[in-house]
């Protein structure tokens, strides 16, 4: 506990200069809830400095590597307990280190300022082809929605027949449809059925000799409404 | 209001030409990375005020069928050629794909029982690759082992007997180490078989008879495939594609559909459902058609599985809109794809016959083996070993069936799946066996996490070297495979 | 709340100076300091912990603490003496088990029982950010890049397009340049009847579109050749007439 304290205060507060500052690999035995990962995460040194990685007390594999294009650096193939790595930064930078084993937790940053302690030029943004595009869109809202089509009349032909017109029509799917024979817009009969698809027939009786015009219209299960077709009939 | 830009041709050019004729150069990213010619289209603009990720925005593309180089009396010669290529994946965007021909998913090649498939494949790649008929029986010289690879620049004949009944197949990429990455950019494609005896069931066929690879990917920023490595879980994306499209939509008339839905993802878990719950009729599994159809609602699907399902549309109003998701999926990866009811149909010429067929029965088990699954130091294993190419682990009789246990002892699922054999399931510790899995054949099995499973692969009708192995990719490329070797 | 208390043992071990380590049978030491040696052990289910005395004078006793997370007893509760016989206690079961000297309440120690895995102590609830079980990348493991097709401007060609109208059925005949993805639809005026689509290499094709709705009537053929790079060819159409 007390050499883990250390190192971090050493980290911290100060960098003294020609010497190095130390970053540990922290595996899941450590004091706090998070395994595998690099305390410090990030240290700032100025140039000509070097960082030093250490790996005691760790069960786990562990190794440090470079990540990023501006430089280079490997300690050597992961291992249990490896002796510490060091490292000289002479140009000023933000460099980015990873454990190989466990890089989407254990990495971590070295800012190496000027001389006069600038701080130092942000790492350039990576590539287009490395940043993610995540997927934004959530859990579709319903797996099922019903029936959204309204039923399609089609091929209306009307014909006088018997005291009454009769009218022959095409339905695309099961619906209650209403003729309303209707002479000079009232509404002077009414027949209402329900049918399936195809192809259908509708009669309404008992009209007086005359000219009408009859308003076709079908709603199905689900409420939706068609068009109101109109035709006109003659009815002798 | 968007308006496109001024010197874009009218829609009607667009459609008519195509979308080469709207050539927008447009770069999008920093300079220096602009060595890859991206053509940007007017659609791309369009698309990309809404985001690519919205689900059912895209038809289902339909896979191409692969055409033969010849066709003789008794066999069909193909040519493929294994390359790079770009596939239109995200609307707008062009990703980056290995593929055979350069196609996502790649071509399906349709064979008949008895006759002989030819497949020359050409690898044009940069590192070695091969060819893995997964399911088929398939000697094993042209069975596409790990280690029988096709050097760069060079290419190899496989023969495909396809003595076999009628059955799902696919064939992809399959050398040493490789598989989470080339199966994860595209290097897969269908082999549907058919034979006579499907033929007289009057199944759903031709228009109405859909492939489906299911696939999740995850992507950057310029529309390429995002590749993280996950050894433990294996690779998990954030959106599901079928067929090459995110979460299409597929319009339907109001009549039966056979869906051969293939697992292609690199290690992700499925449970399928349609809609509320609504049933859909099972008629094959990995090996071939099962005794006789099973209804389901809530289907486990587990990576390079294939389930044959049967969905009758008539049952539903037209306008309906029935989503397949994934119970156990979030966000991106809970809706698969829509199916849009439409009105008519025409009149039903297809069936579900209430028998399919019937199962031969196996001889009597030889022997019982076990196989401990989990994770060894440094690697996953099967019965505590690693692939070693120079060892061979099990040697089976010929013409023999075996029981043989897989007990999980990790928490993660292993789809474990064994070359150029298939098995009956006979048992799982976790409860009953499904019929959608007991009354077929199978070639590959989800064994759930502290799970014991037993199977009874009979080991025919050619003898030679295999693998078995988890078909989780991530699982397979560090170690978890084993080979079996039977003697004649 | 499991990992709590897993890495309060943790911490528990650090303090002392040892790292527990998932072993066999285990054997603690209680002697005049005071104290239990080693104070937290972790073993497999079904090992034994022998606790064991040498000290003549001080009496002790190993008992299991009334606040343990996993209840259990050590069957020496209120059996204290001098020259305390070794106890020993084999545990069944997955959990965490404290005890202690009930003659010196600030002697006690805790043994976790679990199923390790290889390396790190398993979490419930597997870890936020799917640690990866620890495994160097081998180093024979081949790295395989992410593909970067090379630009490819030229678009396909689609020629010599021959139709044969056959019963409810037609066939199209035509030569590409390259290999590509061809699209072939039927339409009627201007909806489409049939589309097929496939793959074919550079050569001459034929294929058959069949369609019980192909009628007699005059029909248009357009075919659409897609290479791999996503070039497109120009579209190809051809007028038919179904006679039959």
């Amino acid at each position: 506990m007390r050499a883990v304290l250390a190192v971090l205060a050493a980290g911290l507060v100060f960098a003294p200069a020609a010497s190095a500052a130390t970053v540990q690999a922290v595996d899941g035995t450590a004091a706090d809830n998070y395994n595998n990962r690099w305390t410090p995460q990030t240290t700032t040194i100025a140039v000509g400095e070097s960082v030093t990685w250490s790996f005691s007390g760790t069960s786990a594999l562990h190794n440090v590597a470079s990540s990023g294009a501006n430089w280079s650096f490997r300690n050597g193939d992961p291992g249990s307990g490896s002796p510490p790595a060091s490292y000289t930064f002479t140009t000023p930078g933000t460099y980015r280190f990873i454990c190989e084993v466990h890089a989407t937790t254990m990495f971590g940053d070295v800012l190496v300022t000027d001389a006069s302690g600038n701080p130092p030029p942000p790492p350039p943004p990576p590539p287009l082809s490395e940043q993610p595009f995540p997927n934004d869109a959530g859990p579709p809202s319903a797996f099922e929605v019903d029936d959204a089509l309204a039923p399609r009349l089609t091929r209306l032909a009307p014909r006088s027949w018997h005291g009454g017109a009769r009218l022959r029509f095409r339905l695309d799917e099961p619906a209650v449809v209403t003729v309303r024979a209707t002479r000079a817009r009232v509404t002077v009969k009414r027949t209402r059925a329900m049918l399936l698809r195809g192809r259908r027939t509708l009669t309404v009786r008992h009209l007086r000799a005359g000219r009408y015009v009859l308003l076709v219209s079908a709603r199905d299960l689900a409420g939706n409404r068609s068009r109101v077709r109109r035709v006109r009939v003659t009815v002798r | 209001m968007w308006h496109p830009p001024a010197d874009a041709h009218s829609r009607r050019d667009f459609m008519r030409n195509g979308f080469a004729s709207v050539a927008l150069l447009c770069t999008l990213g920093t300079p220096g990375t602009s060595s890859r010619r991206r053509v940007v289209t007017s659609a791309a603009m369009r698309s990309q005020a809404r985001s690519p990720f919205t689900p059912f925005r895209r038809d289902l593309p339909l896979i191409p069928e692969l055409l033969p180089v010849r066709r003789t009396r008794r066999r069909d010669v193909y040519d493929l050629r294994i390359r790079e290529g770009l596939a239109e994946v995200l609307p707008g965007f062009q990703t980056p794909i290995y593929g055979y021909d350069g196609v996502y998913p790649g071509p399906t090649v349709r064979a008949r029982r008895g006759r002989t498939v030819v497949i020359t494949q050409h690898n044009d790649l940069d590192f070695d690759s091969n060819v893995h008929l997964h399911g088929g029986y398939v000697p094993a010289g042209h069975d596409g082992h790990p280690m029988d690879v096709i050097a760069p620049g060079g290419s190899f004949e496989y023969h495909y007997p396809n003595h076999q009944d009628a059955a799902t197949l696919w064939y992809h990429d399959h050398a040493h180490g490789r598989t989470s990455h080339t199966l994860y950019y595209g290097l897969l494609a269908l082999y549907v078989l058919e034979d006579e005896r499907e033929r007289d069931l009057d199944l759903p066929a031709g228009d109405y008879d859909i492939p489906l690879a299911i696939a999740d990917h995850s992507f950057n920023k310029d529309g390429s495939f995002r590749y993280v490595d996950n050894i433990d879980l294996g690779f998990r994306g954030d959106t599901i594609l079928v067929n090459g499209a995110v979460s299409p939509r597929l319009r339907v008339d109001r009549r039966k559909y056979r869906f051969r839905l293939l697992n292609a993802s690199n290690s992700r878990s499925y449970m399928l459902r349609l809609g509320r719950g609504r049933r859909m009729v099972q008629i094959a599994a990995d090996g071939g058609l099962l005794a006789r159809p099973v209804a389901r609602r809530r289907i486990p699907f587990h990576p390079a599985e294939r389930i044959d399902l049967v969905i009758d549309f008539s049952d539903y109003r037209p306008g309906t809109e029935l989503v397949l998701h994934n119970e156990d999926g979030e966000g991106g990866t809970v809706a698969v794809m829509r199916f849009d009811v439409g009105r008519g149909g025409g009149r039903e010429e297809f069936r579900v016959p209430r028998r399919l067929r019937s199962l031969e029965t196996l001889p009597a088990p030889v022997s019982d083996r076990h196989w401990d699954l989990g994770f060894g130091s440094g690697a996953w294993q099967i019965g505590g070993r690693d692939f070693d190419h120079d060892r061979i682990d099990v040697r089976p009789r010929f013409r023999t069936s075996e029981r043989w246990s897989f007990t999980n002892n990790s928490n993660r699922v292993h789809p474990m799946h064994i070359h150029g054999f298939l098995f009956r399931v006979l048992s799982r510790s976790s409860g009953p066996v499904h019929a959608g899995e007991r009354l077929g054949w199978k070639d590959t099995i989800g064994v759930l996490p502290q799970e014991t499973v037993t199977v009874e692969p009979w080991f025919g009708p050619y003898n030679g070297r295999y693998v078995f192995h988890c078909h989780a990719l991530e699982h397979a490329d560090r170690a978890m495979m084993l080979q079996l070797e039977v003697e004649a | 709340m499991r990992k709590g208390v897993l890495a309060a043992v943790a911490a528990t071990a650090a303090l002392a100076g040892a790292t527990p380590a998932y072993a066999d049978d285990q054997t603690i030491t209680a002697d005049d300091g005071l104290v239990f040696t080693p104070e937290a052990v972790q073993i497999d289910v079904g090992d034994t912990v022998t606790w064991s005395f040498d000290n003549p004078t001080t009496p002790h006793n190993v008992a299991a603490k009334t606040d343990s997370p996993t209840a259990w007893a050590t069957g020496d509760e209120g059996n204290y003496g001098a020259n305390h016989p070794d106890v020993a206690h084999t545990f069944d079961a997955v959990g965490t088990y404290t005890f202690q000297c009930q003659v010196h309440p600030d002697m006690d120690g805790t043994v976790t029982v679990g199923n390790p895995p290889p390396d790190d102590p398993p979490p419930d609830d597997p870890p936020p950010d799917d640690d990866p079980p620890s495994s160097p990348p081998p180093t024979t493991h081949p790295t395989t890049p992410p593909p970067t097709p090379s630009a490819d401007a030229v678009k396909p060609t689609v020629k010599s397009v021959k139709l044969k109208a056959l019963r409810r059925a037609v066939r199209v005949r035509f030569r590409l340049s390259e290999p590509a993805t061809v699209t072939v639809r039927v339409k009627r005026g201007r909806k489409v009847i049939k589309s097929k689509r496939v793959q074919a290499g550079a050569g001459t094709h034929s294929l058959t579109v069949r369609s019980k709705k192909l009628k007699k009537g005059r029909y248009t053929v357009e075919i659409l050749a897609r290479d791999a790079s996503g070039n497109r060819s120009r579209l190809a159409t051809k007028r038919l007439s179904v006679r039959k």
